[in-house]
């Protein structure tokens, strides 16, 4: 279970993050929505540690973010798939993907590298596996970004805008091979633009909306009138978005 | 190697030993190589300290060299984009896996070529150390100059042998810099 109690994350005098409280169960799908600028993202990083906070307390399966020793142990099975994929532009496909499983889990390089290409042949780029990122096209390099997490063999994964960089028809390659793992036993906390994709595959979706969680709610009742449509903030985002 | 370990010092080491290396970094970059070796060959001794005019060209261009080669490296680990490092940090990775795996491969391709004008400038630079009764190259020349009395003759021929010495290790540079950084393009 990833909770967050509390967590206040500032830049300055800037409140980014003001006292938000989450959890995800092991196994759920929640997404966050959110305009730009709201804290999302720095949210995500949070749980990972990827950015420190001033206040509350983040805890992934009882380990604590704030310590070192645990943090360590977090990120061996709570992975981020990137915005900006972020992929290792020396290595190639396979080398992307099996470099953390090896070096951090150590995992024997055999079972790492047939476990790659199983993921591999999941997102359709078996053939790819010998190549360099930088010859890939956008979906094409996010589909790599995502199996690089899942060779962790993840309890988490954590999406952190994961179809922003890409081109329409691209988006819905990656949305595609997302779906497939939403009915894994991997949890998934997504940041996303993506509102009708949040809505067929979570379970649950929260807002923030100024760095305040404003509305957590079941996928259902989030976007019904009486439940997340009764907030008005809630409500100009969505109409907003659905305007595009 | 000098270069490198400063580099690395100073980017991954704590305050204290970034602040020496930085330190290392500006003191050497600021000080003409002839004043060096002057100072390695001629001061040194009278605080008891002898060292050989080839053992002082050794010193005194790994230490000038190194500290350049500090500046190049340390802007190679600085331009690696850090959305990239913060991927390997997101995995759990060590900071010794980062350096080694991460940043200082895509570090290097990126420093190869700046890295390879100081090796010419390296050997174009040893050249000074004939002041100190060194006989490299340019020595060998002076001896030969003033036994065959031919200094144009000879002071040419160096010349050009400079010339197709550092123009070759150009060369070879270029090529190795296009090799490393084929994968990382379209």
């Amino acid at each position: 279970m990833i909770k967050v109690s509390n967590l206040t994350k500032r830049f300055g005098d800037n409140v980014i993050l003001n006292n938000i409280n989450l959890t995800v169960e092991q196994g759920e799908i929640v997404s966050i929505l959110g305009a730009s600028g709201s804290g999302k993202s720095t949210f995500l990083k949070c749980i990972n540690g990827l950015e420190n906070f001033e206040d509350g307390k983040i805890s992934v399966d009882g380990l604590s973010v704030s310590k070192k020793d645990e943090l360590r142990q977090i990120r061996t099975f709570c992975s981020t798939v990137f915005q900006r994929f972020n992929l290792y532009p020396h290595l190639t496909v396979l080398e992307n993907i099996t470099l953390a499983p090896i070096e951090v889990l150590k995992e024997p390089i055999n079972s790492a590298r047939d476990h790659a290409l199983l993921l591999l042949e999941r997102v359709g780029l078996t053939e790819f596996s010998g190549r360099f990122p930088a010859t890939l096209s956008g979906g094409q390099q996010q589909r790599v970004g995502i199996c690089r997490a899942l060779a962790m063999r993840p309890r988490y994964l954590l999406l952190d805008e994961v179809t922003s960089s890409l081109d329409p028809e691209m988006t819905g390659e990656v949305l595609d091979v997302l779906a497939d793992l939403a009915s894994g036993e991997t949890a998934m906390l997504l940041v996303t633009h993506e509102i009708g994709f949040a809505r067929k595959i979570s379970s649950r979706i929260a807002f923030i909306h100024q760095g305040i969680l404003v509305v957590d709610l079941p996928t259902k009742q989030f976007f019904s009138a009486a439940g997340g449509l009764s907030d008005g903030r809630v409500a100009a985002f969505l109409s907003k978005m659905e305007l595009r | 190697m000098l270069g490198l370990s400063a580099a690395l010092l100073q980017s991954a080491g704590g305050p204290v030993v970034s602040f020496m290396s930085k330190a290392y970094e500006e003191l050497f970059r600021n000080i003409p190589f002839i004043v060096l070796i002057f100072f390695f060959y001629f001061g040194l001794p009278v605080l008891g300290v002898f060292i050989s005019p080839f053992f002082t060209g050794v010193l005194a261009l790994s230490v000038a060299v190194g500290a350049y080669n500090t500046a190049i490296i340390r802007a190679g680990i600085d331009q690696v984009d850090k959305d990239i490092v913060s991927a390997a940090v997101s995995f759990g990775h060590s900071k010794y896996q980062i350096y080694s795996r991460i940043l200082l491969p895509i570090a290097l391709r990126t420093s190869i070529r700046p890295l390879g004008s100081m090796f010419a400038n390296l050997i174009l630079t040893s050249s000074i150390l004939s002041t100190i009764t060194l006989n490299e190259l340019t020595g060998s020349a002076k001896i030969i100059a003033s036994y065959t009395f031919k200094p144009f003759e000879v002071y040419v021929l160096l010349m050009l042998f400079y010339c197709v010495l550092t123009y070759a290790i150009t060369i070879l540079i270029n090529l190795m810099h296009t090799r490393m950084n084929k994968i990382m393009v379209n």
